[in-house]
């Protein structure tokens, strides 16, 4: 088991404690990032071959990484910035109206 | 009590997934030809697309579907903050900066468009690419707005200007698609269309790749310069 | 062949234009909005004429299978695909006269949820089926907070809270299929999940259940559906309670059924985990809406409930059950659809959102009042209606799987249901003295409504046309293989107990 593991297993943990634990919206938003990057730290892990090199292939590499793991990376993070965009935006609109940023004062639809 | 709850799940969630690394990371029965695919791009993908970068050659070529969809979800968030935020003005800033920042501000966007449109159209020889090429777009416009501010007059047209230019990114993208059906193949080809793949590691090469960069560029660029934009009026 | 990259990429294109279309081509617009929504649906039944008897397969940018996307149409996707432009076509003719402002953003954002939507069903790519989810989820959280109220922005956030969770653990399920496999192709998972060790199969099954689960609104994962369904725009929480649950439904059970054998599954217990998960949902939704006083959040209740029979029926894991499943989600989205428009009309009329003051609507709205009737009696279950078609093919199923407890549940919901919409229709039909409002209500709103209501007709007397191409589903959602098939051109289709 290496490190860089143990490192995802801990922030996608951390994540979900940040979550769970805040009622501060703006908290709540860090943790579903540190969840999301934890999962970009994953995949660009994955990929990882020792001494390999970068997937660009100017003259013939013995051993490159695997391309898939980076691509889909990509993705994964634009569609979580467009997320926390929207978040945000909705952090503004909610504290605007409530004039706080506690989730437990903010809840008046409930059952 | 709930604090107690929670660090139990959190802790089952952290055991579950150590031992589910563990399992993929040591894999002992099923020793399988699983890395077949990323072998295949690596063998072939120069060849097949054109690109040498093959981040690039499979975001942009075989799985162009897939950097479609992330083009839509950014047009969506874009729509969806344009549509969510207020409208009326609101005062953002009126910080007067020494003649420093505004001089180097001004000296520095050319560079930073420079280096913008190199990213988008060395995208499939470099690292880099629509996207980053499209961020890098979108800061000089960042820029600009924070040392500038904002003059609420010509605000509201130049960003409509901006989505016009956001949607023509989309469309172009799904018209190149469109083009490899015309040409008797399917959605997105690129060299099975017949789209001239060049000679691998020149600019001008790699088919239908350096469109679809500069037109995600071009979407990516404007439509995170609009979701600033609409932010920042936010108080 | 081409249709079915056209299905996704017309709506698509629909809504990348629309912003020129509502700029320099404003006279056209509402043909050019009905005309998308109509286009899609009869490149839908074309689809499924072609898919119900060969299953097609498209590559997209022509490269083999594996290599690229493809698209993989069975009959269940096509189905669900021509069950997706019917509802929405309907819904877009329902909001050509329901809403009025922010129409620009309002037809963009819908255009884009129906390609996700049928991206969703018509992909045979696991990431690309990630990127389709997001879109779906996305579009889905902002609609809510159309209305830009108080509620509706807090609804949201917590639909969002939710979802943005739920498509973490999914990406984290996919990598973990990505790299035990090195495969992202559904068809060629088939096979390749064969070799994944049962431990780690577990893991990601316990992912996916809660990451699809809290999507389609599973019980202890339900808390956002009757808030988001609730303060969202009539039209749009006919379109989410619908079939945008029933296609995250799709999902689980498309991703299910591909990386466990039904062998695997019942060994390990799964039929019971549905069956009974699919009990308590169904009890908690009756339930709760039995004592809700606002008419919208007493349907997104219902919507809870009714996932609850479709998850019966979907863990026998036989065809009997999937079929009575597949037939429920089409009434269901259909009479859901009819109950909200029609509800959305009650309270445009009436300016309120609680049942009490709805009290006498029917005297000045016969029309909306007598399909809301119908629909109501007709999603409780009662005899003539298809509702009680595909609960008893549901029943039936259940009990022949010995399921003895799901089954007499089925019977008990619908009586608490029985109880509770006749709460609704009694109130509307009681005399009041004074008139409620004078806001006049425009004759085209109610025409949508209408016109999906006839479909009952149909739905109810000619169940056995439906049937039969239902019962081509299972072939290819329970024998994998059979999925697998299609990669390979084959035109044998291995029986179900062949």
């Amino acid at each position: 088991m290496q490190f860089i593991y143990l490192v995802v297993i801990i922030l996608f943990c951390l994540g979900l404690y940040t979550i769970l634990m805040n009622t501060n919206l703006i908290k709540i938003i860090i943790g579903i990032n540190i969840m999301d990057s934890s999962l970009v730290l994953l995949l660009v892990a994955l990929s990882y071959k020792p001494a390999g090199t970068a997937p660009i292939i100017d003259k013939p590499y013995s051993v490159i990484v695997d391309p898939i793991p980076q691509a889909l990376a990509l993705t994964a993070i634009v569609i979580g910035a467009s997320i926390t965009a929207l978040m945000l935006l909705l952090t503004i609109k909610l504290h605007r109206n409530y004039n706080t940023l506690d989730i437990s004062e903010i809840r008046r639809l409930r059952g | 009590m709930r604090r107690i709850y929670i660090l139990a799940l959190i802790l089952i969630l952290a055991s579950l997934l150590f031992f589910t690394f563990y399992d993929l990371l040591h894999p002992t029965e099923f020793e399988t030809d699983k890395t077949q695919i990323s072998d295949y791009y690596i063998e072939h993908g120069v060849k097949e697309t054109g690109a040498i970068n093959l981040v690039t050659a499979i975001l942009f070529d075989y799985r162009a579907f897939d950097t479609l969809g992330e083009a839509t979800v950014i047009f969506i968030a874009v729509s969806a903050i344009s549509l969510l935020a207020t409208k009326e003005r609101v005062l953002v800033s009126n910080t007067n900066f020494s003649p420093i920042v505004y001089q180097g501000i001004s000296f520095i966007i050319p560079f930073l468009y420079i280096l913008a449109f190199y990213l988008i159209f060395y995208g499939h020889l470099s690292p880099g690419g629509g996207f980053t090429g499209g961020v890098v777009i979108a800061t000089t416009f960042v820029l600009l707005k924070m040392t500038f501010g904002i003059r609420y007059s010509r605000e509201e047209k130049s960003l409509q200007r901006r989505s016009l230019i956001e949607s023509c990114g989309a469309i172009g993208f799904i018209i190149v698609g469109i083009l490899g059906i015309v040409r008797g193949d399917s959605f997105l080809a690129n060299g099975q269309a017949g789209f001239d793949l060049g000679v691998a590691g020149q600019l001008l090469s790699a088919g239908i790749i350096p469109i679809l960069n500069l037109f995600t560029g071009i979407k990516v660029g404007s439509g995170l310069a609009i979701i600033f934009h609409r932010l920042v009026r936010e108080e | 062949m081409i249709t079915a990259i056209s299905l996704v990429v017309v709506p698509l294109l629909a809504g990348f234009s629309f912003l020129f279309i509502d700029k320099y081509l404003a006279k056209f617009r509402k043909l050019f909005i009905l005309g998308t929504g109509l286009i899609t649906l009869l490149l839908s039944i074309n689809l499924l004429i072609q898919v119900s008897n060969h299953p097609l397969i498209y590559n997209l940018g022509n490269w083999k299978e594996g290599i690229g996307i493809s698209l993989i149409i069975d009959p269940l996707g096509g189905i669900l695909a021509v069950l997706i432009a019917f509802i929405s076509f309907i819904i877009i003719a329902y909001s050509l006269s329901y809403i009025k402002n922010h129409q620009l953003k309002y037809y963009t954002l819908l255009f884009l949820l129906i390609a996700g939507m049928l991206g969703m069903v018509l992909t045979g790519d696991l990431f690309n089926l990630y990127v389709f989810f997001e879109i779906t989820s996305i579009i889905s959280y902002v609609l809510v907070a159309f209305n830009k109220e108080d509620i509706s922005f807090e609804a949201s956030f917590k639909y969002m809270i939710i979802g943005s969770i739920s498509g973490i653990l999914i990406l984290l399920a996919i990598i973990l299929i990505y790299q035990s496999t090195g495969t992202l192709n559904l068809a060629q998972l088939v096979i390749a999940a064969r070799n994944i060790p049962i431990q780690l199969k577990k893991v990601i099954a316990v992912l996916i259940l809660i990451g699809f689960g809290a999507k389609f609104a599973v019980v202890p994962l339900h808390t956002w559906l009757p808030d988001a369904h609730s303060t969202a725009p009539s039209p749009i929480s006919a379109l989410l309670s619908g079939v945008v649950i029933k296609v995250f439904l799709y999902a689980l059970l498309r991703v299910l059924f591909i990386l466990f054998r039904i062998e695997e599954l019942l060994a390990l217990d799964f039929n019971n985990l549905f069956v009974y998960s699919g009990v308590i949902t169904l009890f908690t939704g009756h339930l709760l809406a039995y004592r809700q006083d606002k008419l919208k959040r007493l349907l997104a209740y219902s919507s809870i409930a009714q996932i609850g029979y479709i998850l019966i029926g979907v863990g026998l894991f036989n065809a009997a059950g999937l079929e009575g499943a597949i037939y429920h989600v089409i009434n269901h989205a259909v009479v859901k659809g009819v109950l909200f428009m029609t509800a959305g009309i009650f309270i445009l009329k009436s300016k309120k959102k609680n049942i009490a003051d709805l009290k006498g609507i029917a005297y000045q709205l016969p029309l909306s009042s007598f399909i809301f009737t119908i629909s109501a009696l007709n999603i409780v279950g009662l005899p003539p209606f298809n509702s009680f078609i595909s609960k008893w093919l549901l029943l039936h199923a259940a009990l022949k799987a010995d399921f003895i407890i799901p089954a007499s549940s089925i019977l008990i919901g619908s009586l608490i249901s029985l109880s509770y919409y006749l709460r609704i229709i009694t109130l509307l039909y009681s005399k009041v003295k004074e008139e409620l409002t004078s806001i006049k209500v425009p004759y085209q709103l109610q025409l949508a409504p209408l016109l999906l209501s006839l479909f009952y007709l149909p739905l109810a007397l000619f169940p056995n046309f439906l049937l039969l191409l239902i019962k081509k589903a299972p072939l290819f959602l329970l024998k994998t293989i059979n999925y697998y098939n299609i990669l390979l051109g084959g035109e044998e289709w291995i029986g179900l107990f062949g």
